[in-house]
């Protein structure tokens, strides 16, 4: 009995090594259509947060890729409300808003300490998920802060990419595509737009 | 210490006594700087004459170690803008950007930047009916971001006068404008290396002969390849890049590397290609 448990075990870790091998430095990355990588984070206040759990609820899901210093960031959570006012929006209809950083140690909006503040600088009623590894980040190929991913119920990538049409440091987009992708999923309709190139800082990925 | 301290008031009694311009080198038209980035707007000629281009440069010199983007498909970042307002009559032309360096960062990402002084070209035509012994004023907004491991988000409004005259001068920076000109990629035609590019079947094909490396940084606007970073840079003298599915055309800058350790760029202009993987 003992030995094919063994070979199981072994068998099982060597294909977990060799998809992070064949990973390597390169993101998997997802896609419209693509099934959305599980995970379980934890947030600022200690909060776990497991997708399945969500999806099982029959939520919808948004990730907002987050690094609180990052101009990008700013634009859309300071100088304009735009997270805030796309989720309050949708508040109410079932829809998870979780900001997730990937920062490393020692990198740009990293750690526990400067999202918690964060979350009030920027008046977030939604939590901030450390990613410290960036093994979420990379699983989702998430390139830019902020990197907007939202996930139907049924757990596939509704839309990936942009969250508007303007990629200054500044000026709003025309077109909100997360808000419009919200629309499409709420009503079980696939999004018109389901990508649009990211746009914003380098996710701080450990070296 | 006593000597830095004299040298701060000698430049702080140079910046503050209005002498500045009389002393600023011929062509510099106007500067700035943050503790980031520092900006210049310099001209090739002395003046401006009616009805012939007047050749600008914008000058921007990141702080060793940070770097500025280039209008290429990259992953991150954001390209200087610089938005030039040239007095009634006058057109500014398209900026011309030089070669940019591929820069590869941690989770497969991928970008196109300038490290150093970096110079930006831009040829304003002057109408024919231009007044000799005039001078104008010229505005722009600049606004870079400079990133290292962190990023930083910097801009300026640079205000300026040109005067116009019937004949101008080469100015101290004619031959830095010059060496920037000649270091542009050329049309694909027009150098001395033999390129074969087409767009066939979603994928652009790229030989040259006798290369040692090629490298094609596309721009923003034209068609994405589907995996730039694996497949944007290589060693020999072909290259192939497979298409996403667009109706934009293949466009971007082609870097031939030679024996000698010399490299040459070449713009590539092909159609959208008209099969690919994968949607827009």
């Amino acid at each position: 009995m003992r030995k094919p448990m063994q070979l199981v075990f072994f068998g099982a870790l060597a294909l977990v090594l060799a998809s992070v091998a064949a990973a390597g430095d390169a993101p998997a990355g997802v896609a419209p259509g693509d099934a959305a990588p599980a995970f379980t984070l934890t947030d600022t206040e200690g909060g776990e947060h497991a997708l399945a759990s969500y999806l099982a609820d029959g939520k919808v899901v948004v990730l907002e890729w987050f690094n609180a210093d990052c101009p990008f960031i700013k634009k859309h959570h300071l100088n304009h409300k735009t997270m805030n006012e796309t989720y309050a929006a949708v508040a109410d209809k079932g829809v998870v808003w979780l900001c997730v950083c990937s920062s490393a140690k020692g990198k740009q909006g990293h750690g526990q300490a400067r999202n918690r503040y964060a979350r009030k600088q920027y008046e977030m009623d939604y939590p901030v998920l450390l990613d410290e590894d960036g093994a979420v980040g990379r699983a989702y190929g998430a390139k830019t802060t902020p990197h907007m991913f939202v996930i139907a119920p049924d757990g596939t990538v509704a839309y990936a990419g942009a969250i508007d049409d303007d990629n200054s440091a500044n000026k709003l987009g025309a077109t909100n595509y997360v808000s419009a992708a919200l629309a499409a999923v709420l009503a079980g309709k696939a999004p018109a737009v389901a990508e649009a190139r990211p746009y914003g800082c380098s996710v701080k990925y450990a070296n | 210490m006593k000597a830095v301290f004299l040298l701060l008031v000698a430049a702080l009694a140079l910046s503050g006594c209005g002498g500045a311009a009389d002393r600023a080198p011929a062509g510099l038209l106007a500067s700035a700087a943050d503790s980031l980035v520092s900006v210049a707007v310099v001209a090739a000629e002395s003046a401006a004459v009616p009805g012939k281009p007047l050749t600008l440069a914008w000058r921007l010199t990141p702080a060793a170690g940070w770097h500025l983007y280039g209008p290429y498909l990259n992953d991150s970042g954001l390209p200087p803008r610089i938005d030039l307002e040239p007095p009634s009559g006058w057109t500014a032309e398209p900026l011309r950007w030089p070669v940019a360096e591929r820069l590869e960062a941690p989770g497969g990402l991928l970008d196109h930047v300038y490290h150093g002084e970096t110079l930006l070209l831009q040829s304003v035509a002057v109408p024919a009916d231009a007044a000799p012994g005039d001078t104008v004023v010229m505005s722009a907004a600049l606004e870079w971001l400079a990133c290292r491991d962190i990023c930083v988000l910097g801009g300026t409004r640079l205000e300026f006068r040109v005067p116009v005259a019937a004949h101008a001068r080469p100015t101290t920076f004619s031959t830095p404008i010059t060496r920037a000109r000649r270091a542009l990629p050329r049309p694909a035609d027009a150098g001395p290396d033999d390129i074969r590019a087409e767009s066939r079947d979603g994928s652009l094909l790229v030989a040259v002969s006798g290369a040692g490396g090629l490298e094609f940084h596309p721009f923003a606007d034209g068609a994405e390849p589907v995996d730039l970073r694996a497949a944007g840079a290589v060693e020999g003298d072909s290259l192939e890049l497979t298409l996403k599915k667009s109706a934009a055309p293949v466009r971007g800058v082609l870097i031939v590397r030679v024996a000698d350790g010399a490299a040459r760029s070449y713009l590539i202009e092909l159609p959208a290609p008209d099969a690919g993987e994968g949607g827009p």
